[in-house]
Formats: C-alpha cells, sequence, structure tokens
C-alpha cells in the first residue's frame, strides 16, 4: 500500500489521478452550485429577522469554511512536500493557494455587504474578521514566495514553511468567537449539537458547500496539471503524450 | 417547495436589499468563473506549446534526414562504385 | 549583490513586512486599547476582577440588550434613544442617526461613543449584533415568541 501511495510522488502518476478525478469534480462543482444556489436563492424560506439579506449565507459560509480548508490541505501538501520530500506535494501546494485566496477574498467581500446591512457595518476589527483577513494575507504570502525563488526547490520549500506556520490560524480563526468578545456570531453548523437553523434553509446551504467544494477540487486539479506539464515540460512522458512523439534532443532529461 | 416570491420583481428586490444580495452573488460568480477561467487558458497556452515543440522537433529530425539523404546521393555521385570505401575481400583471415 | 539573492531578498523582506503588518493588526483589534469594551453593568459598578469603572468623557464601546419599553425618538432633535442592559443595571444610549434594521427589542446592541454622565452614553455608531439561528418567521414566533419587525416600522 506505501509502494502505491509513494507512486504518486511521480508527476506522471499524479498527472494520471487528475486526469481520472477532473471531470468527477468539474460535475459535481457544477450541479451542486446551480441546485444549491437556485434553492437557496429562491426556494429557501426567508430568516425571521435577517430577511432575504439571509441568502448570501449560501456563498459566505461555504467560501469561508473552505477557504479554511484549503488552507489546512494546502499546509498537509507543504508538509508532505518537506519531510517526504515529495515534488508532486508542492505542486498540488502552489495549485491550491490561488483558489483559497480567491475563496477567502470572496468570504470577507459577501462578509462586508452583509455586515452592512445587518450589522451596520462594512467593516469591523473582531477577531473573527481580522483573523480571517490574516488568512488572505497568509494565502498571498505563500504564493508570493513561491514566484520569488527561481529554484522551484528552495520555493517549495520556504512556501511550505509560511503555508506550515500560517495553520496556527485557523483554530484561531474558528474559535475567535467563543475565546473573544467579537461582533459576528457563534457557530451556525461547524460545531457540536444540532445545527441553529431550519432543515430548509440548511439543506441546500449543505448542497453549496459540497458545490463550492467540488469547484475548488476541479480548479486546482487543472492548476496542478498545469503546474505539472511546466515542470515536466521536456521529459519523455509529457511530449508522448500530447503527441506520440518520442521526443527532441532536449528530451534526455531535463531536471 | 415553493418559489418564495411573489414575482420576478420581488426575487430580485430581495425584500429591499437587493444591492447587497446581488453585489455578493455577482461578485462571487466573477471570481469562481475567472479563477476557473484563468487556469483553462493556461492549460491551453501548454498544450499549445508542448505541440508546437513537437512539431518544431519533426521538422528539426525531417531536416537532417533530409541533409543525411543528400550528402549520401552526393557521394555516390562522386564515387560511384565505392572505391574510397573498398575492402579487400580475400585478405587473410588471422 | 547578484540580481537573483536581491530578488530573493525583496521577496522575503516583503513577506516580512506583510506578517508583521498581519500580526500588528491582530494585536490592535484583540486590546481593546482604542475602545475598551464596557457591560452596562460594568460602566455602572465597574469591571468585575478590577473594579475600573470608565471616567466621564472618555470614549468606550458597550454592549447590551435593548431593554423593552426604552427605545423613543425625539421629535425635535430627532435622536433616538434606547436602554441597554445585561445583568441588571441600565445605561441609556443616546443616537443620533438611523438604526440598523436588525435593531429591536431584547437585541444585542454594540454601541461606540463618549460617557457623558455616569448612565449616559453618547453614541456615534450603532451596531445589531444577531445570534447564530436562522428561522422562517412563523417557528419564531412559535420557538422564541419574536416578531421582528424594523426600525422604521417599529416606528424609531
Amino acid at each position: 500500500m506505501w509502494k502505491w501511495i509513494n507512486s504518486f510522488a511521480k508527476p506522471e502518476k499524479a498527472y494520471w489521478l487528475c486526469d481520472v478525478l477532473q471531470n468527477w469534480f468539474a460535475a459535481v462543482a457544477i450541479t451542486g452550485l446551480i441546485i444549491g444556489i437556485v434553492w437557496g436563492l429562491g426556494y429557501a424560506p426567508s430568516d425571521y429577522q435577517q430577511g432575504d439579506s439571509f441568502r448570501i449565507i449560501y456563498i459566505h459560509v461555504p467560501s469561508a469554511i473552505l477557504a479554511m480548508g484549503g488552507y489546512v490541505a494546502m499546509a498537509i501538501a507543504a508538509l508532505v512536500g518537506i519531510v517526504w520530500q515529495w515534488r508532486t506535494a508542492f505542486m498540488f501546494m502552489v495549485a491550491i493557494a490561488p483558489v483559497g485566496a480567491v475563496m477567502t477574498f470572496i468570504s470577507l467581500f459577501t462578509g462586508s455587504f452583509w455586515g452592512k446591512p445587518m450589522w451596520g457595518t462594512w467593516w469591523i476589527w473582531d477577531a473573527r474578521l481580522t483573523s480571517q483577513l490574516i488568512l488572505l494575507f497568509l494565502y498571498l504570502g505563500v504564493i508570493s514566495l513561491y514566484t520569488a525563488f527561481e529554484d522551484k526547490q528552495q520555493a517549495g520549500k520556504a512556501a511550505g514553511v509560511m503555508a506550515m506556520v500560517g495553520v496556527i490560524n485557523i483554530p484561531i480563526i474558528h474559535y475567535s468567537v467563543e475565546w473573544w468578545n467579537t461582533l459576528h456570531q457563534g457557530a451556525t453548523i461547524t460545531k457540536i449539537g444540532k445545527p441553529s437553523i431550519a432543515p430548509e434553509m440548511l439543506w441546500p446551504l449543505l448542497i453549496c458547500i459540497v458545490g463550492f467544494a467540488a469547484f475548488i477540487g476541479w480548479v486546482t486539479i487543472i492548476r496542478m496539471k498545469n503546474e505539472i506539464i511546466m515542470r515536466d515540460l521536456h521529459r519523455p512522458w509529457v511530449a508522448k503524450r500530447f503527441g506520440g512523439f518520442e521526443g527532441t534532443e532536449n528530451a534526455q532529461g531535463k531536471q | 417547495m415553493t418559489f418564495q416570491f411573489d414575482s420576478i420583481n420581488d426575487f430580485f428586490n430581495m425584500g429591499g436589499y437587493a444591492f447587497f444580495v446581488w453585489a455578493s452573488f455577482i461578485c462571487t460568480f466573477l471570481c469562481m468563473a475567472g479563477v476557473l477561467i484563468q487556469s483553462l487558458v493556461v492549460s491551453k497556452k501548454i498544450k499549445q506549446g508542448v505541440q508546437k515543440e513537437r512539431a518544431r522537433a519533426e521538422r528539426i529530425m525531417a531536416a537532417r534526414a533530409q541533409r543525411k539523404l543528400k550528402q549520401q546521393t552526393k557521394r555516390k555521385a562522386q564515387d560511384p562504385n565505392n572505391l574510397e570505401n573498398s575492402e579487400v575481400v580475400d585478405e587473410p583471415k588471422t | 549583490m547578484n540580481p537573483r539573492r536581491k530578488q530573493r531578498l525583496v521577496a522575503v523582506s516583503s513577506i516580512g513586512v506583510l506578517l508583521v503588518a498581519a500580526i500588528g493588526f491582530m494585536l490592535y483589534a484583540l486590546q481593546d486599547s482604542i475602545d475598551v469594551f464596557y457591560t452596562p453593568s460594568e460602566i455602572i459598578d465597574g469591571k468585575a476582577k478590577t473594579g475600573i469603572k470608565p471616567i466621564v468623557g472618555q470614549r468606550l464601546r458597550i454592549g447590551g440588550l435593548v431593554v423593552p419599553g426604552s427605545v423613543s425618538r425625539n421629535e425635535e432633535t430627532l435622536a433616538v434613544s434606547f436602554d441597554l442592559m445585561d445583568i441588571g443595571p441600565k445605561v441609556t444610549v443616546r443616537f443620533n442617526g438611523s438604526l440598523p434594521d436588525l435593531f429591536r427589542e431584547g437585541q444585542g446592541i454594540v454601541a461606540t461613543g463618549i460617557l457623558q454622565e455616569s448612565n449616559l452614553i453618547v453614541a456615534h455608531e450603532v451596531l445589531a449584533k444577531h445570534d447564530e439561528e436562522y428561522m422562517p418567521p412563523e417557528l419564531a414566533e412559535q420557538l422564541k415568541g419574536i416578531k421582528h419587525v424594523k426600525p422604521e416600522q417599529a416606528g424609531y
């Protein structure tokens, strides 16, 4: 089993896995997003106090939760890359980083447009919002560290360290509403106990979370394939895959 | 499951919160479409690059093969009986 | 210095700046040093552990629940006033502006302003805090006995 797992350290095998999974993620993403958002926007009952503005929940909560989840996945990839020296792990890390950053931005933007009508302010420096903003900075930091180094081995290590160090922010974000006095309210679903949301409102939310997660998987897979090809550009397996031609004089293994 | 709004206008109005709700959904859609499309565009460019390299490599190999053929025919024209490379067939083997 | 090393130095230093800025923001937000947070009972009786009370003229933030029946709008000055409480003592908040949509009796409110008298705050910002529960109006009336009405409709 370990041999099989370790085979994914090779870019060619990882590329094969991406190929297998890509269309599944795409299908789940498109179906989940369409069903979840149409249901949430038009068919879920409006909230007793927030009215129809609460429908922002269907994009704010999935993006916020998955921004955090994506960072954890990125940090795990960084760990695998640094400890087990898998090149493909660093490729995954750099593939998911921009997607996670986009999700974090979406959560901050939608949160702001939800907070203005409900709380009365576009922004407040409470622990939840501040730590989520820091999450965005961490993502951007990982991305820029990686692009700064020409030697992609070093780049992976530097960005990987930042990814791993930054993961401490994730429990901070989650528990911020308990540890500190925040304007942002406590957890509705990510807690032990019954979700404090009516079932007719909850179902489209869960579907949206699945749809968003599959979307992140889909885009990450596309980006990972891009990264693999770019890094292995002159390897024979790449030439073989994209044309059936055995290779040029350059194909003698440019590392 | 019933549609929660009395009319399409009510739907767009979102109970008075139209600006906030639609700005959020549109921004989300644009960001997600943007990152997806950008990734696909890069993917296409890479594939085109690989194919260009392959075509270029084929042209180089073809040109090389052509040049080799020309050299061979040229040598044959100058030396039709292959006198330069003639081997003495009945040299005693040691 | 060779250009690659310089590029790396620039990158690492800008990361460093980003990190420092992030940590700085975090400490700033959590320190409550700019706007110290008080509950109504803390304004009247002082902080539980230290007994510190805010002084008149001080800028602060207060968080409590709107006392039912305490909301009124002055017809001339158009200022609205309401009382906030948490465990007992009440503090009055005066505010000139439109109240957030979630404002209602019993709702959590966070107001920022100046302590004008020992139990009166003139606020320049009134924010509504809501809990983590979401439910349709019928269920809210049934389970919690709450019927939410926006401030404009309630006549504040």
